[in-house]
């Protein structure tokens, strides 16, 4: 089927469906609403306040969902293996806080994808979700275990750790300096934590650089699995993508390993944000890990949304006294060959077409010579 | 082409000729008009001015790559941006005033008058304080005086306005001064760039 003349945001939803069903992710599918509890509970996950919540006939109090991931976590059978995607629409409270927003939302989870196979393939697929979406793209990548270890190495109090959190977060090194003093830091090694700030591009170098910052022999596993999975999607030709970025930081409630961010160059805000997050899976009692991400289509939609300069590529004028079958022909003809068409025997008003036919009663299509303005 | 949002006013003149030492040169910005768009095409420079609480809001949604803003208003309005550099400029701090003689009674929830609501009740927040706030939009320091709330949160400079007034500075929030703030996306397409020009300004201070 011909599936150029949808719009491009369908045809976008229809490439990441195949190439997530291509490596062997199915579709999960579910209902619009969930009790609240499960998001009250697991509120930090979500990041952003604002639930809908309504009451249901047994007096339950249920809330349209927020979020996919959590439903999938709680319906994920212990101990098993589930590769899934999902496209659905959620519910959350718009950035600016002062209205509800319905957000169409695609992503998958790799529940159990536990080595670094799995790793691969999930980053693997954030990249290609990426570059469906535009030419020029990034994919950040941190490791939340390396961030936990640099915090444990310098023994930074806990009540210090969320403002320095938040300070590499900005890639604020003035703030990251004067908080990493205050902890107790000596000089050189608040030095040494404000150059995670400024990574090289080129990701190798990245590591090199970060793996010097890093003394303790706990991290060494962690660097060598980046290296690993860099190497494995740089033989794809996806090196150049990739960076290594400590300023994306996610909650460590949650997320425990790799975590990544995809940016594309049309839109100004991250696209697609995913990890590893066991963590999420240990609180729900499920003995497994997880990794998986998310797109978030909604500022996607808006960048590239097309403008086209016609509604229909043919306008088929027809007079109401030629029969039925000889218009209905005509339009599967001109549809056939790929353009969209619209029937009518008047011109319809605020309607822009590419070209203009008038159909003959033996079949033949005349041009239409459009009257002078 | 490099889109930089500037905030409006004296804050504005002083960054510009900052940026213009490094090359990033407008002249047009200079003369006396109205227009709030100058480009800059030799240059590959664009600037917008905007009015300094906009400033992050144009970085956070990409209308600009890079802005010059207080942190104050950073911290009141939380865009999700880099900040880059302290450029030191415009120096003073939030802090909370109360009248000459005033005692704090703990046993009421206390009335804080401000134009940075999100800063007083973070700041309250941390100390597990009750406030309630009453957001004003100027004169600040009449609050206390007429009776409307037991403090004000609010910027200070030097202090004399506060002084003047009868009041007292009773506790300091946190420092502030312009800062410079990248977009997120666009310090990864654009990164060389925008970090030459954090270096080279940091150069400048």
């Amino acid at each position: 089927m011909e599936l150029s003349t949808l719009p491009w945001e369908e045809r976008l939803n229809l490439g990441l469906g195949r190439l997530f069903e291509q490596h062997g992710y199915s579709k999960y599918r579910m209902g619009k609403f969930e009790e609240y509890g499960l998001y009250m509970e697991n509120k930090n996950f979500l990041k952003s306040a604002g639930i809908i919540t309504f009451t249901d006939m047994d007096g339950r109090l249920m809330a349209l969902k927020p979020d996919v991931t959590l439903s999938i976590v709680k319906n994920a059978q212990p101990g098993t293996v589930e590769k899934l995607y999902y496209m659905e629409n959620v519910y959350r409270l718009a950035r600016e806080g002062h209205e509800y927003r319905e957000i169409g939302q695609m992503g998958l989870e790799f529940i159990g994808g536990e080595d670094a196979q799995c790793e691969a393939e999930v980053l693997l697929l954030a990249l290609k979700s990426l570059e469906a979406i535009s030419e020029s793209y990034v994919l950040d990548v941190s490791h939340m275990g390396l961030v936990s270890a640099l915090l444990e190495q310098f023994q930074v109090p806990e009540s210090h750790q969320e403002p320095m959190l938040s300070a590499l977060s900005q890639k604020n090194r003035h703030e990251l300096r004067q908080r990493a003093l205050a902890a107790g830091l000596t000089q050189q090694n608040a030095d040494r934590l404000c150059g995670l700030t400024a990574l090289p591009v080129d990701f190798p170098q990245a590591l090199e650089k970060a793996r010097a910052a890093f003394q303790s022999p706990a991290t060494a596993p962690l660097f060598d699995r980046l290296a690993e999975l860099y190497a494995a999607l740089a033989q794809l030709g996806y090196g150049s993508h990739l960076r290594l970025d400590f300023s994306i930081v996610n909650d460590l409630t949650y997320y425990n390993g790799l975590i990544f961010q995809g940016y594309v160059k049309e839109v100004p805000r991250a696209v697609l944000a995913g990890g590893r997050y066991d963590n999420l899976l240990h609180r729900f009692g499920k003995p497994q890990g997880a990794i998986g991400f998310a797109l978030y289509l909604d500022e996607v939609g808006r960048a590239f949304h097309e403008h086209p300069p016609y509604d229909v590529d043919t306008l088929l004028m027809y007079e109401t006294t030629q029969p039925v079958t000889l218009v209905l022909k005509a339009v599967e003809q001109l549809a056939a060959q790929g353009g969209r068409v619209r029937a009518a025997c008047e011109k319809p008003e605020g309607l822009r077409w590419r070209r203009a036919v008038r159909i003959a009663d033996n079949g033949e299509l005349i041009p239409v010579k459009e009257e002078a303005e | 082409m490099i889109n930089i949002a500037l905030p409006k006013g004296r804050l504005g003149d002083k960054v510009y000729s900052l940026f213009s030492d490094i090359g990033y040169t407008c002249p047009e910005l200079l003369m006396e008009n109205r227009k709030l768009v100058f480009v800059n095409e030799q240059a590959e420079v664009r600037y917008f001015l905007v009015k300094p609480t906009d400033v992050g809001i144009y970085v956070e949604h990409g209308a600009a790559d890079i802005g010059v803003v207080g942190k104050d208003i950073l911290l009141e309005g939380e865009p999700d941006v880099y900040e880059l550099l302290d450029l030191k400029l415009g120096r003073c701090r939030f802090a909370v005033a109360a009248r000459e003689g005033y005692k704090e009674d703990p046993s009421l929830p206390l009335r804080v008058a401000t134009k940075y609501p999100n800063v007083a009740r973070k700041y309250y927040a941390g100390l597990n304080r009750e406030i309630s706030i009453i957001k004003l939009h100027g004169s600040m320091e009449l609050a206390p005086l007429s009776g409307l709330s037991d403090v004000i949160v609010d910027i200070v400079e030097t202090g004399s306005t506060i002084k003047e007034n009868n009041l007292r500075v009773v506790a300091d929030i946190a420092p502030v001064s312009a800062r410079l703030i990248a977009n997120k996306a666009s310090y990864k397409f654009k990164g060389e760039e925008i970090d030459r020009i954090t270096k080279e300004l940091a150069k400048r201070l």
